[in-house]
């Protein structure tokens, strides 16, 4: 069963990671209970040396697990089979970007003469990988990543490699090599993220991390050879459309809109791609966002450039349309097209620099990401260096114009969750549970009736200024078997519960405003024109 | 069940046997579904506290905590999430084919109409009670008001009514569904 499927595999994850908690929390997110039991003043005093020490120490903290194991015997290629005593660590030393062990590229020399290259995180002289279960696995000695084949002038090995990004971690991107011998400089560089100058080893590795995967990043290095010619190696650049996110995590893609577009006009939408961090996920227990973040279309005409620029905020709506920017973190969106391939669009907020927005050579449109923080007032959009005023010449998709949309108020996804509470957040008062009207069916159907109850909102959840924690609630069904029930597809019925999906429920303070009229009637819809029917007294 | 590789060949072996089990007892599928999820986030969190090492075993300390589940929705009204929200798991949404595929499996349609058959049969007076008490959820004082009898005697009949729909379900239910 599709649904069982569904809940199993959310459960089996959702078992898989509190392992994974526990593991973590075992390995040293806690305090051992003796320590636990400690006057506090001697536990900060502890505290004091263990971080003195941490540098120290901060390797050990990593458990090990097994090592990985070295291939069967003929299953290694002569190149990659290392020569003994050939291998050697870099000292490249680079940051783990969750505190692990510091990273290095491993060099030796294959049994056909190339070069080889492992990269791995280093613990007490070992070179290995800390892996989804937090425990440190040493590489085998006797294989190696890869190798260069061997040319005259030497040749430069390069890589990039996604690790981790399994059970809900972030992904990173590992770029590694070996540069040839002329070459003097490497620099390691990414969307969204500033260039890395990369340290050298003795043999010439090279090694940067950035977050996110190779497809996300688009990692780049530049090497620089002696006689100052520069070579760039591109890694995942599928040629689609990216724009990077300020969190630095999902990027945005770009869509070109042809349906239900006027002729002549282009049309530009920007979206989110899926990943841990999009759409936002909501604390646990909350409902959270169900969809990426996206903007809506806007278009202009042909061969003209225009540029939509717009504040989006949690639970941001469209009264007009069906858009809605759901529980997403707010970012100030630009999008729109260049007037033709080759344009150079840039995007600069109040007096800050204008920095180049790419233009997709395909549909000419361009989106940039900001922070929900900047307010769109402020936003300079420029084409080729002249000024495009933004929102101007922005039309619908039917050619229509726009007004320019108000500017709603940042604000934060929590702040947008507070309105969430738990699933059935109501609770009822079953004392109060009463069928107070009924109405026969005026399609000859069984009756119809109408149960009313008071329910409350647990002090736990939060609720808005001035609304009452008391809601009163109604349910229309019909009364089958021992349940109160509702017509579903296929003549069958489905009872309903209390919970607020079975259930208007209101703030009495504000029924209590408004005229109360109690009523259960019942129409049918065929014939076209709906006939009233009975009003029960 | 040690850990989540055993857990998930539990619900792997036992998910759809739980949802029949509870489904059959609430007559909504969705709310079946809510408590399939709940009773299985319970049995992953107190595994500690499960001390048995066979599959019989492990199939009755599930539906010990299914039926525990049913038994507080039926007091409460609500259903219980804490594990679910603890373990930081959400019920995937159900679609309509999705429910008429638990309505199928549990046998929802007939299991309805023989319950309704067997209310008719009923006296007047249990019908009446259990109308009261468990479709209109009222208090057994207030079921008592309504019949004009005791306390006691609205729970009698209550009672009994609970007890001549079982006895005449019990040959109906699903082979397999109770450990």
């Amino acid at each position: 069963m599709r649904i069982l499927d569904a809940l199993g595999d959310e459960l089996v994850r959702a078992a898989r990671a509190e392992e994974a908690r526990a593991a973590r929390a075992r390995r040293g997110g806690r305090l051992p209970r003796p320590l636990r039991n400690l006057p506090r003043a001697a536990v900060v005093g502890l505290a004091a040396l263990l971080l003195l020490a941490a540098v120290a120490v901060a390797a050990t903290i990593i458990g090990r697990g097994d090592p990985i194991p070295s291939p069967p015997p003929g299953a290694v290629p002569r190149e990659l089979q290392p020569v003994d005593g050939t291998a050697r660590l870099s000292g490249l030393d680079v940051a783990d970007p969750d505190g692990g062990p510091a990273w290095d590229v491993r060099t030796s020399l294959g049994r056909t003469g190339a070069l080889c290259a492992t990269v791995g995180q280093v613990l007490d002289g070992d070179l290995g990988i800390v892996g989804l279960d937090h425990r440190f696995h040493a590489l085998p000695a006797g294989a190696a990543d890869t190798c260069s084949t061997p040319q005259g002038r030497g040749a430069t090995l390069a890589g990039a490699r996604a690790l981790r990004g399994g059970d809900g971690l972030r992904a990173i991107t590992v770029v590694s090599g070996v540069v040839a011998p002329g070459v003097t400089r490497a620099v390691a560089s990414a969307a969204g993220a500033p260039d890395v100058a990369m340290k050298l080893g003795p043999t010439g590795a090279f090694l940067a991390i950035f977050e996110g995967t190779p497809e996300q990043r688009r990692p780049r290095v530049a090497l620089t050879e002696a006689d100052g010619r520069i070579t760039t190696l591109r890694f995942a650049d599928t040629g689609e459309y990216l724009a990077q996110d300020p969190s630095g995590g999902s990027p945005w893609t770009l869509q070109r809109v042809t349906r239900s577009v006027a002729p002549g006009l282009r049309c530009v939408a920007a979206q989110r791609e899926r990943g841990p961090d999009s759409p936002a996920p909501g604390p646990t227990g909350t409902i959270g966002a169900f969809m990426t973040a996206s903007t809506p279309p806007r278009c202009g005409r042909d061969g003209a450039a225009f540029a939509a620029v717009q504040r989006f905020s949690p639970e941001h709506r469209d009264q007009w349309s069906n858009y809605y920017w759901d529980v997403n973190p707010s970012r100030t969106m630009v999008w729109g097209a260049a007037p033709r391939a080759g344009a150079r669009m840039t995007v600069a907020v109040g007096g800050g620099a204008p920095r180049p927005v790419a233009v997709d050579p395909r549909s000419l449109g361009f989106a940039a990401a900001l922070d929900g923080r900047a307010d769109p007032r402020d936003v300079r959009v420029a084409v080729d260096g002249r000024p495009l005023a933004a929102n101007a010449g922005v039309l619908a998709r039917d050619g229509g114009a726009l007004h320019t949309p108000p500017v709603p108020p940042w604000r934060s996804v929590a702040q947008a969750l507070a309105r969430y509470g738990p699933v059935d957040a109501f609770v009822p008062d079953r004392r109060t549970v009463a069928i107070t009207r009924r109405a026969a069916d005026s399609a000859g159907g069984p009756a119809w009736s109408l149960r009313e109850w008071t329910a409350h909102i647990p002090p736990r959840q939060r609720i808005g200024a001035g609304m009452s924690r008391e809601m009163r609630c109604f349910q229309v069904g019909i009364a089958h078997g021992t349940t109160l029930a509702v017509p579903i597809a296929g003549g069958r019925t489905r009872a309903l519960g209390f919970g607020e999906r079975d259930a208007f429920c209101n703030d009495v303070h504000y029924l209590a405003t408004r005229r109360r009229a109690r009523w259960c009637a019942s129409a049918s819809t065929t014939p076209p024109a709906p006939t009233p029917g009975r009003r029960a007294s | 069940m040690r850990d989540a590789d055993a857990f998930a060949a539990l619900y792997d072996r036992e998910a759809q046997t739980v949802l029949v089990f509870i489904a059959r007892r609430t007559l909504d599928p969705e709310l079946a579904l809510d408590l399939t999820a709940e009773t299985f986030a319970q049995a992953f969190r107190g595994r500690r506290s499960f001390r048995g090492t066979t599959e019989p075993e492990e199939r009755a300390f599930l539906f010990t905590i299914a039926r525990r589940q049913i038994a507080r929705y039926h007091r409460r009204g609500t259903v219980e999430r804490r594990a679910l929200e603890a373990l930081g798991a959400t019920v995937p949404t159900a679609h309509e084919d999705d429910l008429r595929a638990i309505e199928e499996a549990a046998g929802l349609d007939a299991l309805r109409a023989t319950l309704g058959d067997e209310l008719a049969r009923l006296s007047d007076d249990q019908r009446a009670a259990l109308q009261l008490r468990v479709v209109e959820e009222r208090s057994y004082p207030e079921v008592a008001d309504a019949l004009g009898v005791s306390e006691q005697t609205a729970r009698a009949r209550v009672s009994r009514g609970l007890r001549a729909l079982a006895r005449a379900l019990e040959p109906r239910r699903a082979t397999g569904e109770d450990a």
